[in-house]
């Protein structure tokens, strides 16, 4: 008996505490307003189901595993018209991902300069690259996107004249093609253990870092990055020949090449960024208490040394937050190449529709995709950001 | 489903007032005017210029239906359509006859509600290649690099073909025709593909049109057509036998020029028959017994109409191909006018 007055008793605070809270006109509020977008949804979805079985479209991802009618251009893994949609998206992905990681690695880089050039006590370096700035910023970045490509594509010569500056390479309005390294078949291996090298030799940077141990890694860095590679290599038994770029028929066969459509979303992504970028390390900078410079300077470091030592690894804590935004925003503005014709994300999900009718994956697979690289990125920056920050004891 | 019935019930007294009656040709014949929905921008086609004045293939149909109806190609309102506008302005009763290369598929015409006339264009998916290429077929594309409009039927077609005769080429997806074209000018691609017509046009306003063939092979098949709403068979009756009387007129050797003295002196009695000096025809279908001299006399038999639009007396210089009769070497053909 006594249990169960214990239980009503404890049951009963709760109930008496939920009333109480309702009986606040804000929670009221919230709870309609929660009801009230989940009943938005409900309708939505089923309107957009009556709809669907009217056009009888079948809804549903089971068209991933159909075969996919069209051509893609350029792709990082091996696609043809036939494979599936599915993979078709992966080439996609990839390209979208291939375009967005070489964009932040090149728009940081130029915003460093830029940012460094806007200090810089020349006036003229600063007012040039202020101007820089001005322009990249407040041109739209749709426009950008055109003007590098219509300026690839009418300005380079054609393909049967294309410019040659040294042997192997060709420059055309085809695009840019370059001497690869052919290993045989050992190509995909030698890159994974590269790849496994930069992963070692990044961690025994963050090491030396953290632990703040002395002495020169500089060899070790580099032995750790290239031994994996080169001893794959050479276990592998495979040869190394010089893969040259050579006129067949209508186009450049073999080596690298490097697409017109690929090199103007690179460059105005490039730019655009860049230019908030550089607003963004400038600020970062300026952040960092001028004591600081002044007290580096009296212990004689140099201008360079002072940057790289005291101020830089001081603004990062600034400038990460704002930047990772930036790194975000240019892997989402990607999807304006559509525009040019890059085959990223966007132009597969579109032709897949214009294929299956089918629009409410399509858009729902673009969305999740986005959802999914961005809150990666955001989550590892935000991790980045932790370790960065200062922390106070 | 409330909703849709309300909207449903709305579209009704909208468009009620015209679906009250039983035939679009008496309210044709009625109001005096035909109206009919092209486009205006594309020469050969659609084209409305400077002066003012109207050309191309799809306002001479319009041209010819209103002097098959109405006995004056002048009495028609000639309305200007975006993509997205055609249907809409044909639903609404805006507009009597959509002539504006409308491609006849069967969705169109059993689940959309509407007629196609015709069809009176047959075309397909082309290439237009250099002629310092040396490509003389399509089959010579092996590794080429083409302009397609992304998304569309044709850049389907397009990778189907290839992979059939066991072929590789390079996509370049544009988003229009206006981002296509300069593409392939200025040398991107190797070959662009389109409709033939279309192609020809653009290669016309390039300003290098003789350093440009289109290609005589077609990939798959495409039908244009003038379109009705469903639900006035009579008008539907008098634009196909239009169509039919100009391939007629062809088979028959009557021409712009000759038809008012074939009409007065002939002895044929087919020529007679079909021309209206004997027997009551066009009077049987409501319209006059003339009505297929004052068509010939509008825009002339179908080898004229498109021979001065899209073919060999036009700037385009679009084969006849299929468009040409059956005996000589096309598939246009005509029911015998008995």
């Amino acid at each position: 008996m006594a249990d169960l007055a214990a239980n009503a008793q404890g049951g009963a605070r709760p109930f008496a505490r939920l009333t109480a809270a309702l009986s606040r006109p804000t929670t009221l509020a919230q709870v309609l307003f929660v009801l009230g977008v989940a009943a938005l949804l409900v309708a939505l979805t089923l309107v957009a189901q009556s709809n669907l079985e009217r056009l009888s479209v079948k809804s549903g991802y089971g068209f991933l595993w159909e075969k996919a009618p069209f051509e893609l251009g350029e792709s990082l893994i091996a696609y043809k018209a036939g494979d599936t949609y599915m993979r078709a998206f992966a080439v996609g992905i990839l390209n979208t991902l291939k375009v967005a990681a070489l964009g932040i690695i090149l728009s940081t880089a130029l915003g460093l300069v830029i940012a460094l050039g806007q200090l810089s006590p020349s006036s003229v370096v600063a007012r040039v690259c202020r101007l820089y700035i001005e322009t990249a910023r407040n041109v739209p970045l749709l426009m950008q996107l055109i003007f590098w490509y219509a300026f690839l594509t009418a300005s380079l010569p054609r393909v049967k004249q294309a410019l040659s500056p040294v042997e192997g390479v060709y420059l055309s309005n085809r695009g840019l093609f370059l001497p690869a390294l052919d290993f045989g078949g050992a190509g995909g291996q030698i890159g994974l253990a590269l790849l496994a090298g930069l992963v070692m030799a990044v961690a025994l940077m963050v090491w030396k870092l953290r632990t703040q141990a002395r002495g020169n890694i500089a060899w070790a860095f580099w032995g750790l990055l290239l031994l994996p590679a080169i001893a794959t290599f050479l276990l592998s038994g495979a040869t190394v020949s010089l893969d040259l770029p050579e006129l067949k028929g209508f186009n450049f066969r073999g080596g690298l090449a490097v697409s017109p459509e690929f090199l103007a979303l690179l460059l105005g992504l490039t730019f655009y960024t860049a230019a908030f970028n550089a607003e963004v390390i400038r600020g970062g900078i300026l952040g960092v208490p001028k004591g600081q410079t002044e007290a580096a300077t009296a212990l004689g470091l140099k201008r360079g040394q002072v940057m790289r030592l005291v101020v830089i690894p001081q603004a990062l804590r600034i400038i990460i937050p704002p930047i990772s935004n930036n790194f975000l925003n240019l892997t989402k503005e990607s999807s304006l190449a559509v525009a040019i014709g890059y085959p990223e994300l966007v132009r597969v999900a579109n032709v897949t529709l214009a294929e299956t009718s089918q629009s409410i994956e399509c858009i729902s697979i673009i969305m999740l995709v986005f959802l999914t690289i961005s809150l990666s990125t955001s989550l590892f920056l935000n991790w980045f950001n932790a370790r960065a920050a200062l922390v106070t004891r | 489903m409330s909703l849709r019935t309300i909207a449903a019930a709305a579209i009704l007294a909208v468009t009620g007032a015209t679906a009250a009656h039983a035939d679009l040709l008496d309210d044709i014949k009625a109001r005096g005017e035909l109206s009919c929905g092209t486009l205006n921008y594309l020469p050969g086609v659609g084209f409305l210029d400077d002066k003012g004045e109207w050309s191309g293939y799809d306002v001479d149909f319009c041209k010819a239906a209103a002097a098959a109806i109405l006995g004056d190609p002048s009495k028609l309102k000639l309305v200007a359509l975006t993509g997205p506008q055609k249907f809409p302005a044909l639903d609404s009763g805006e507009i009597d006859i959509l002539s504006r290369s409308v491609t006849q598929t069967i969705s169109r015409e059993t689940t959309l509600g509407y007629d196609f006339i015709g069809p009176n264009l047959m075309t397909g998916q082309g290439f237009m290649v250099r002629k310092d290429s040396g490509v003389t077929s399509v089959d010579d594309l092996d590794g080429a690099t083409i302009c397609v409009l992304g998304g569309s039927a044709q850049e389907r077609y397009l990778a189907e073909y290839f992979a059939y005769k066991g072929m590789t080429f390079t996509p370049v997806a544009a988003e229009g025709g206006d981002q296509m074209y300069p593409m392939y000018f200025d040398g991107r691609c190797d070959a662009v593909t389109q409709e033939p017509p279309y192609m020809a046009i653009r290669r016309l306003r390039s300003g290098q049109a003789d350093e440009h063939v289109i290609l005589s092979d077609i990939i798959s098949k495409s039908y244009e057509a003038p379109v009705i709403r469903e639900g006035s068979p009579r008008l539907r009756e008098v634009l196909q036998w239009m169509h039919w009387g100009m391939i007629t007129a062809e088979e028959m050797g009557i021409t712009q020029a000759n038809v008012e003295e074939m009409a007065a002196t002939s002895q044929d009695p087919n020529v007679r028959n079909f021309l209206g000096t004997d027997g009551n025809v066009g009077q049987d279908m409501g319209v006059s017994n003339d009505w297929m001299v004052n068509v010939i006399k509008a825009v002339g038999n179908f080898g004229e109409f498109f021979d001065r639009n899209l073919g060999k007396n036009s700037a385009l210089g679009v084969e006849r191909g299929m468009n040409a009769l059956h005996r000589d070497g096309g598939v246009l053909f005509a029911p015998g006018w008995q």
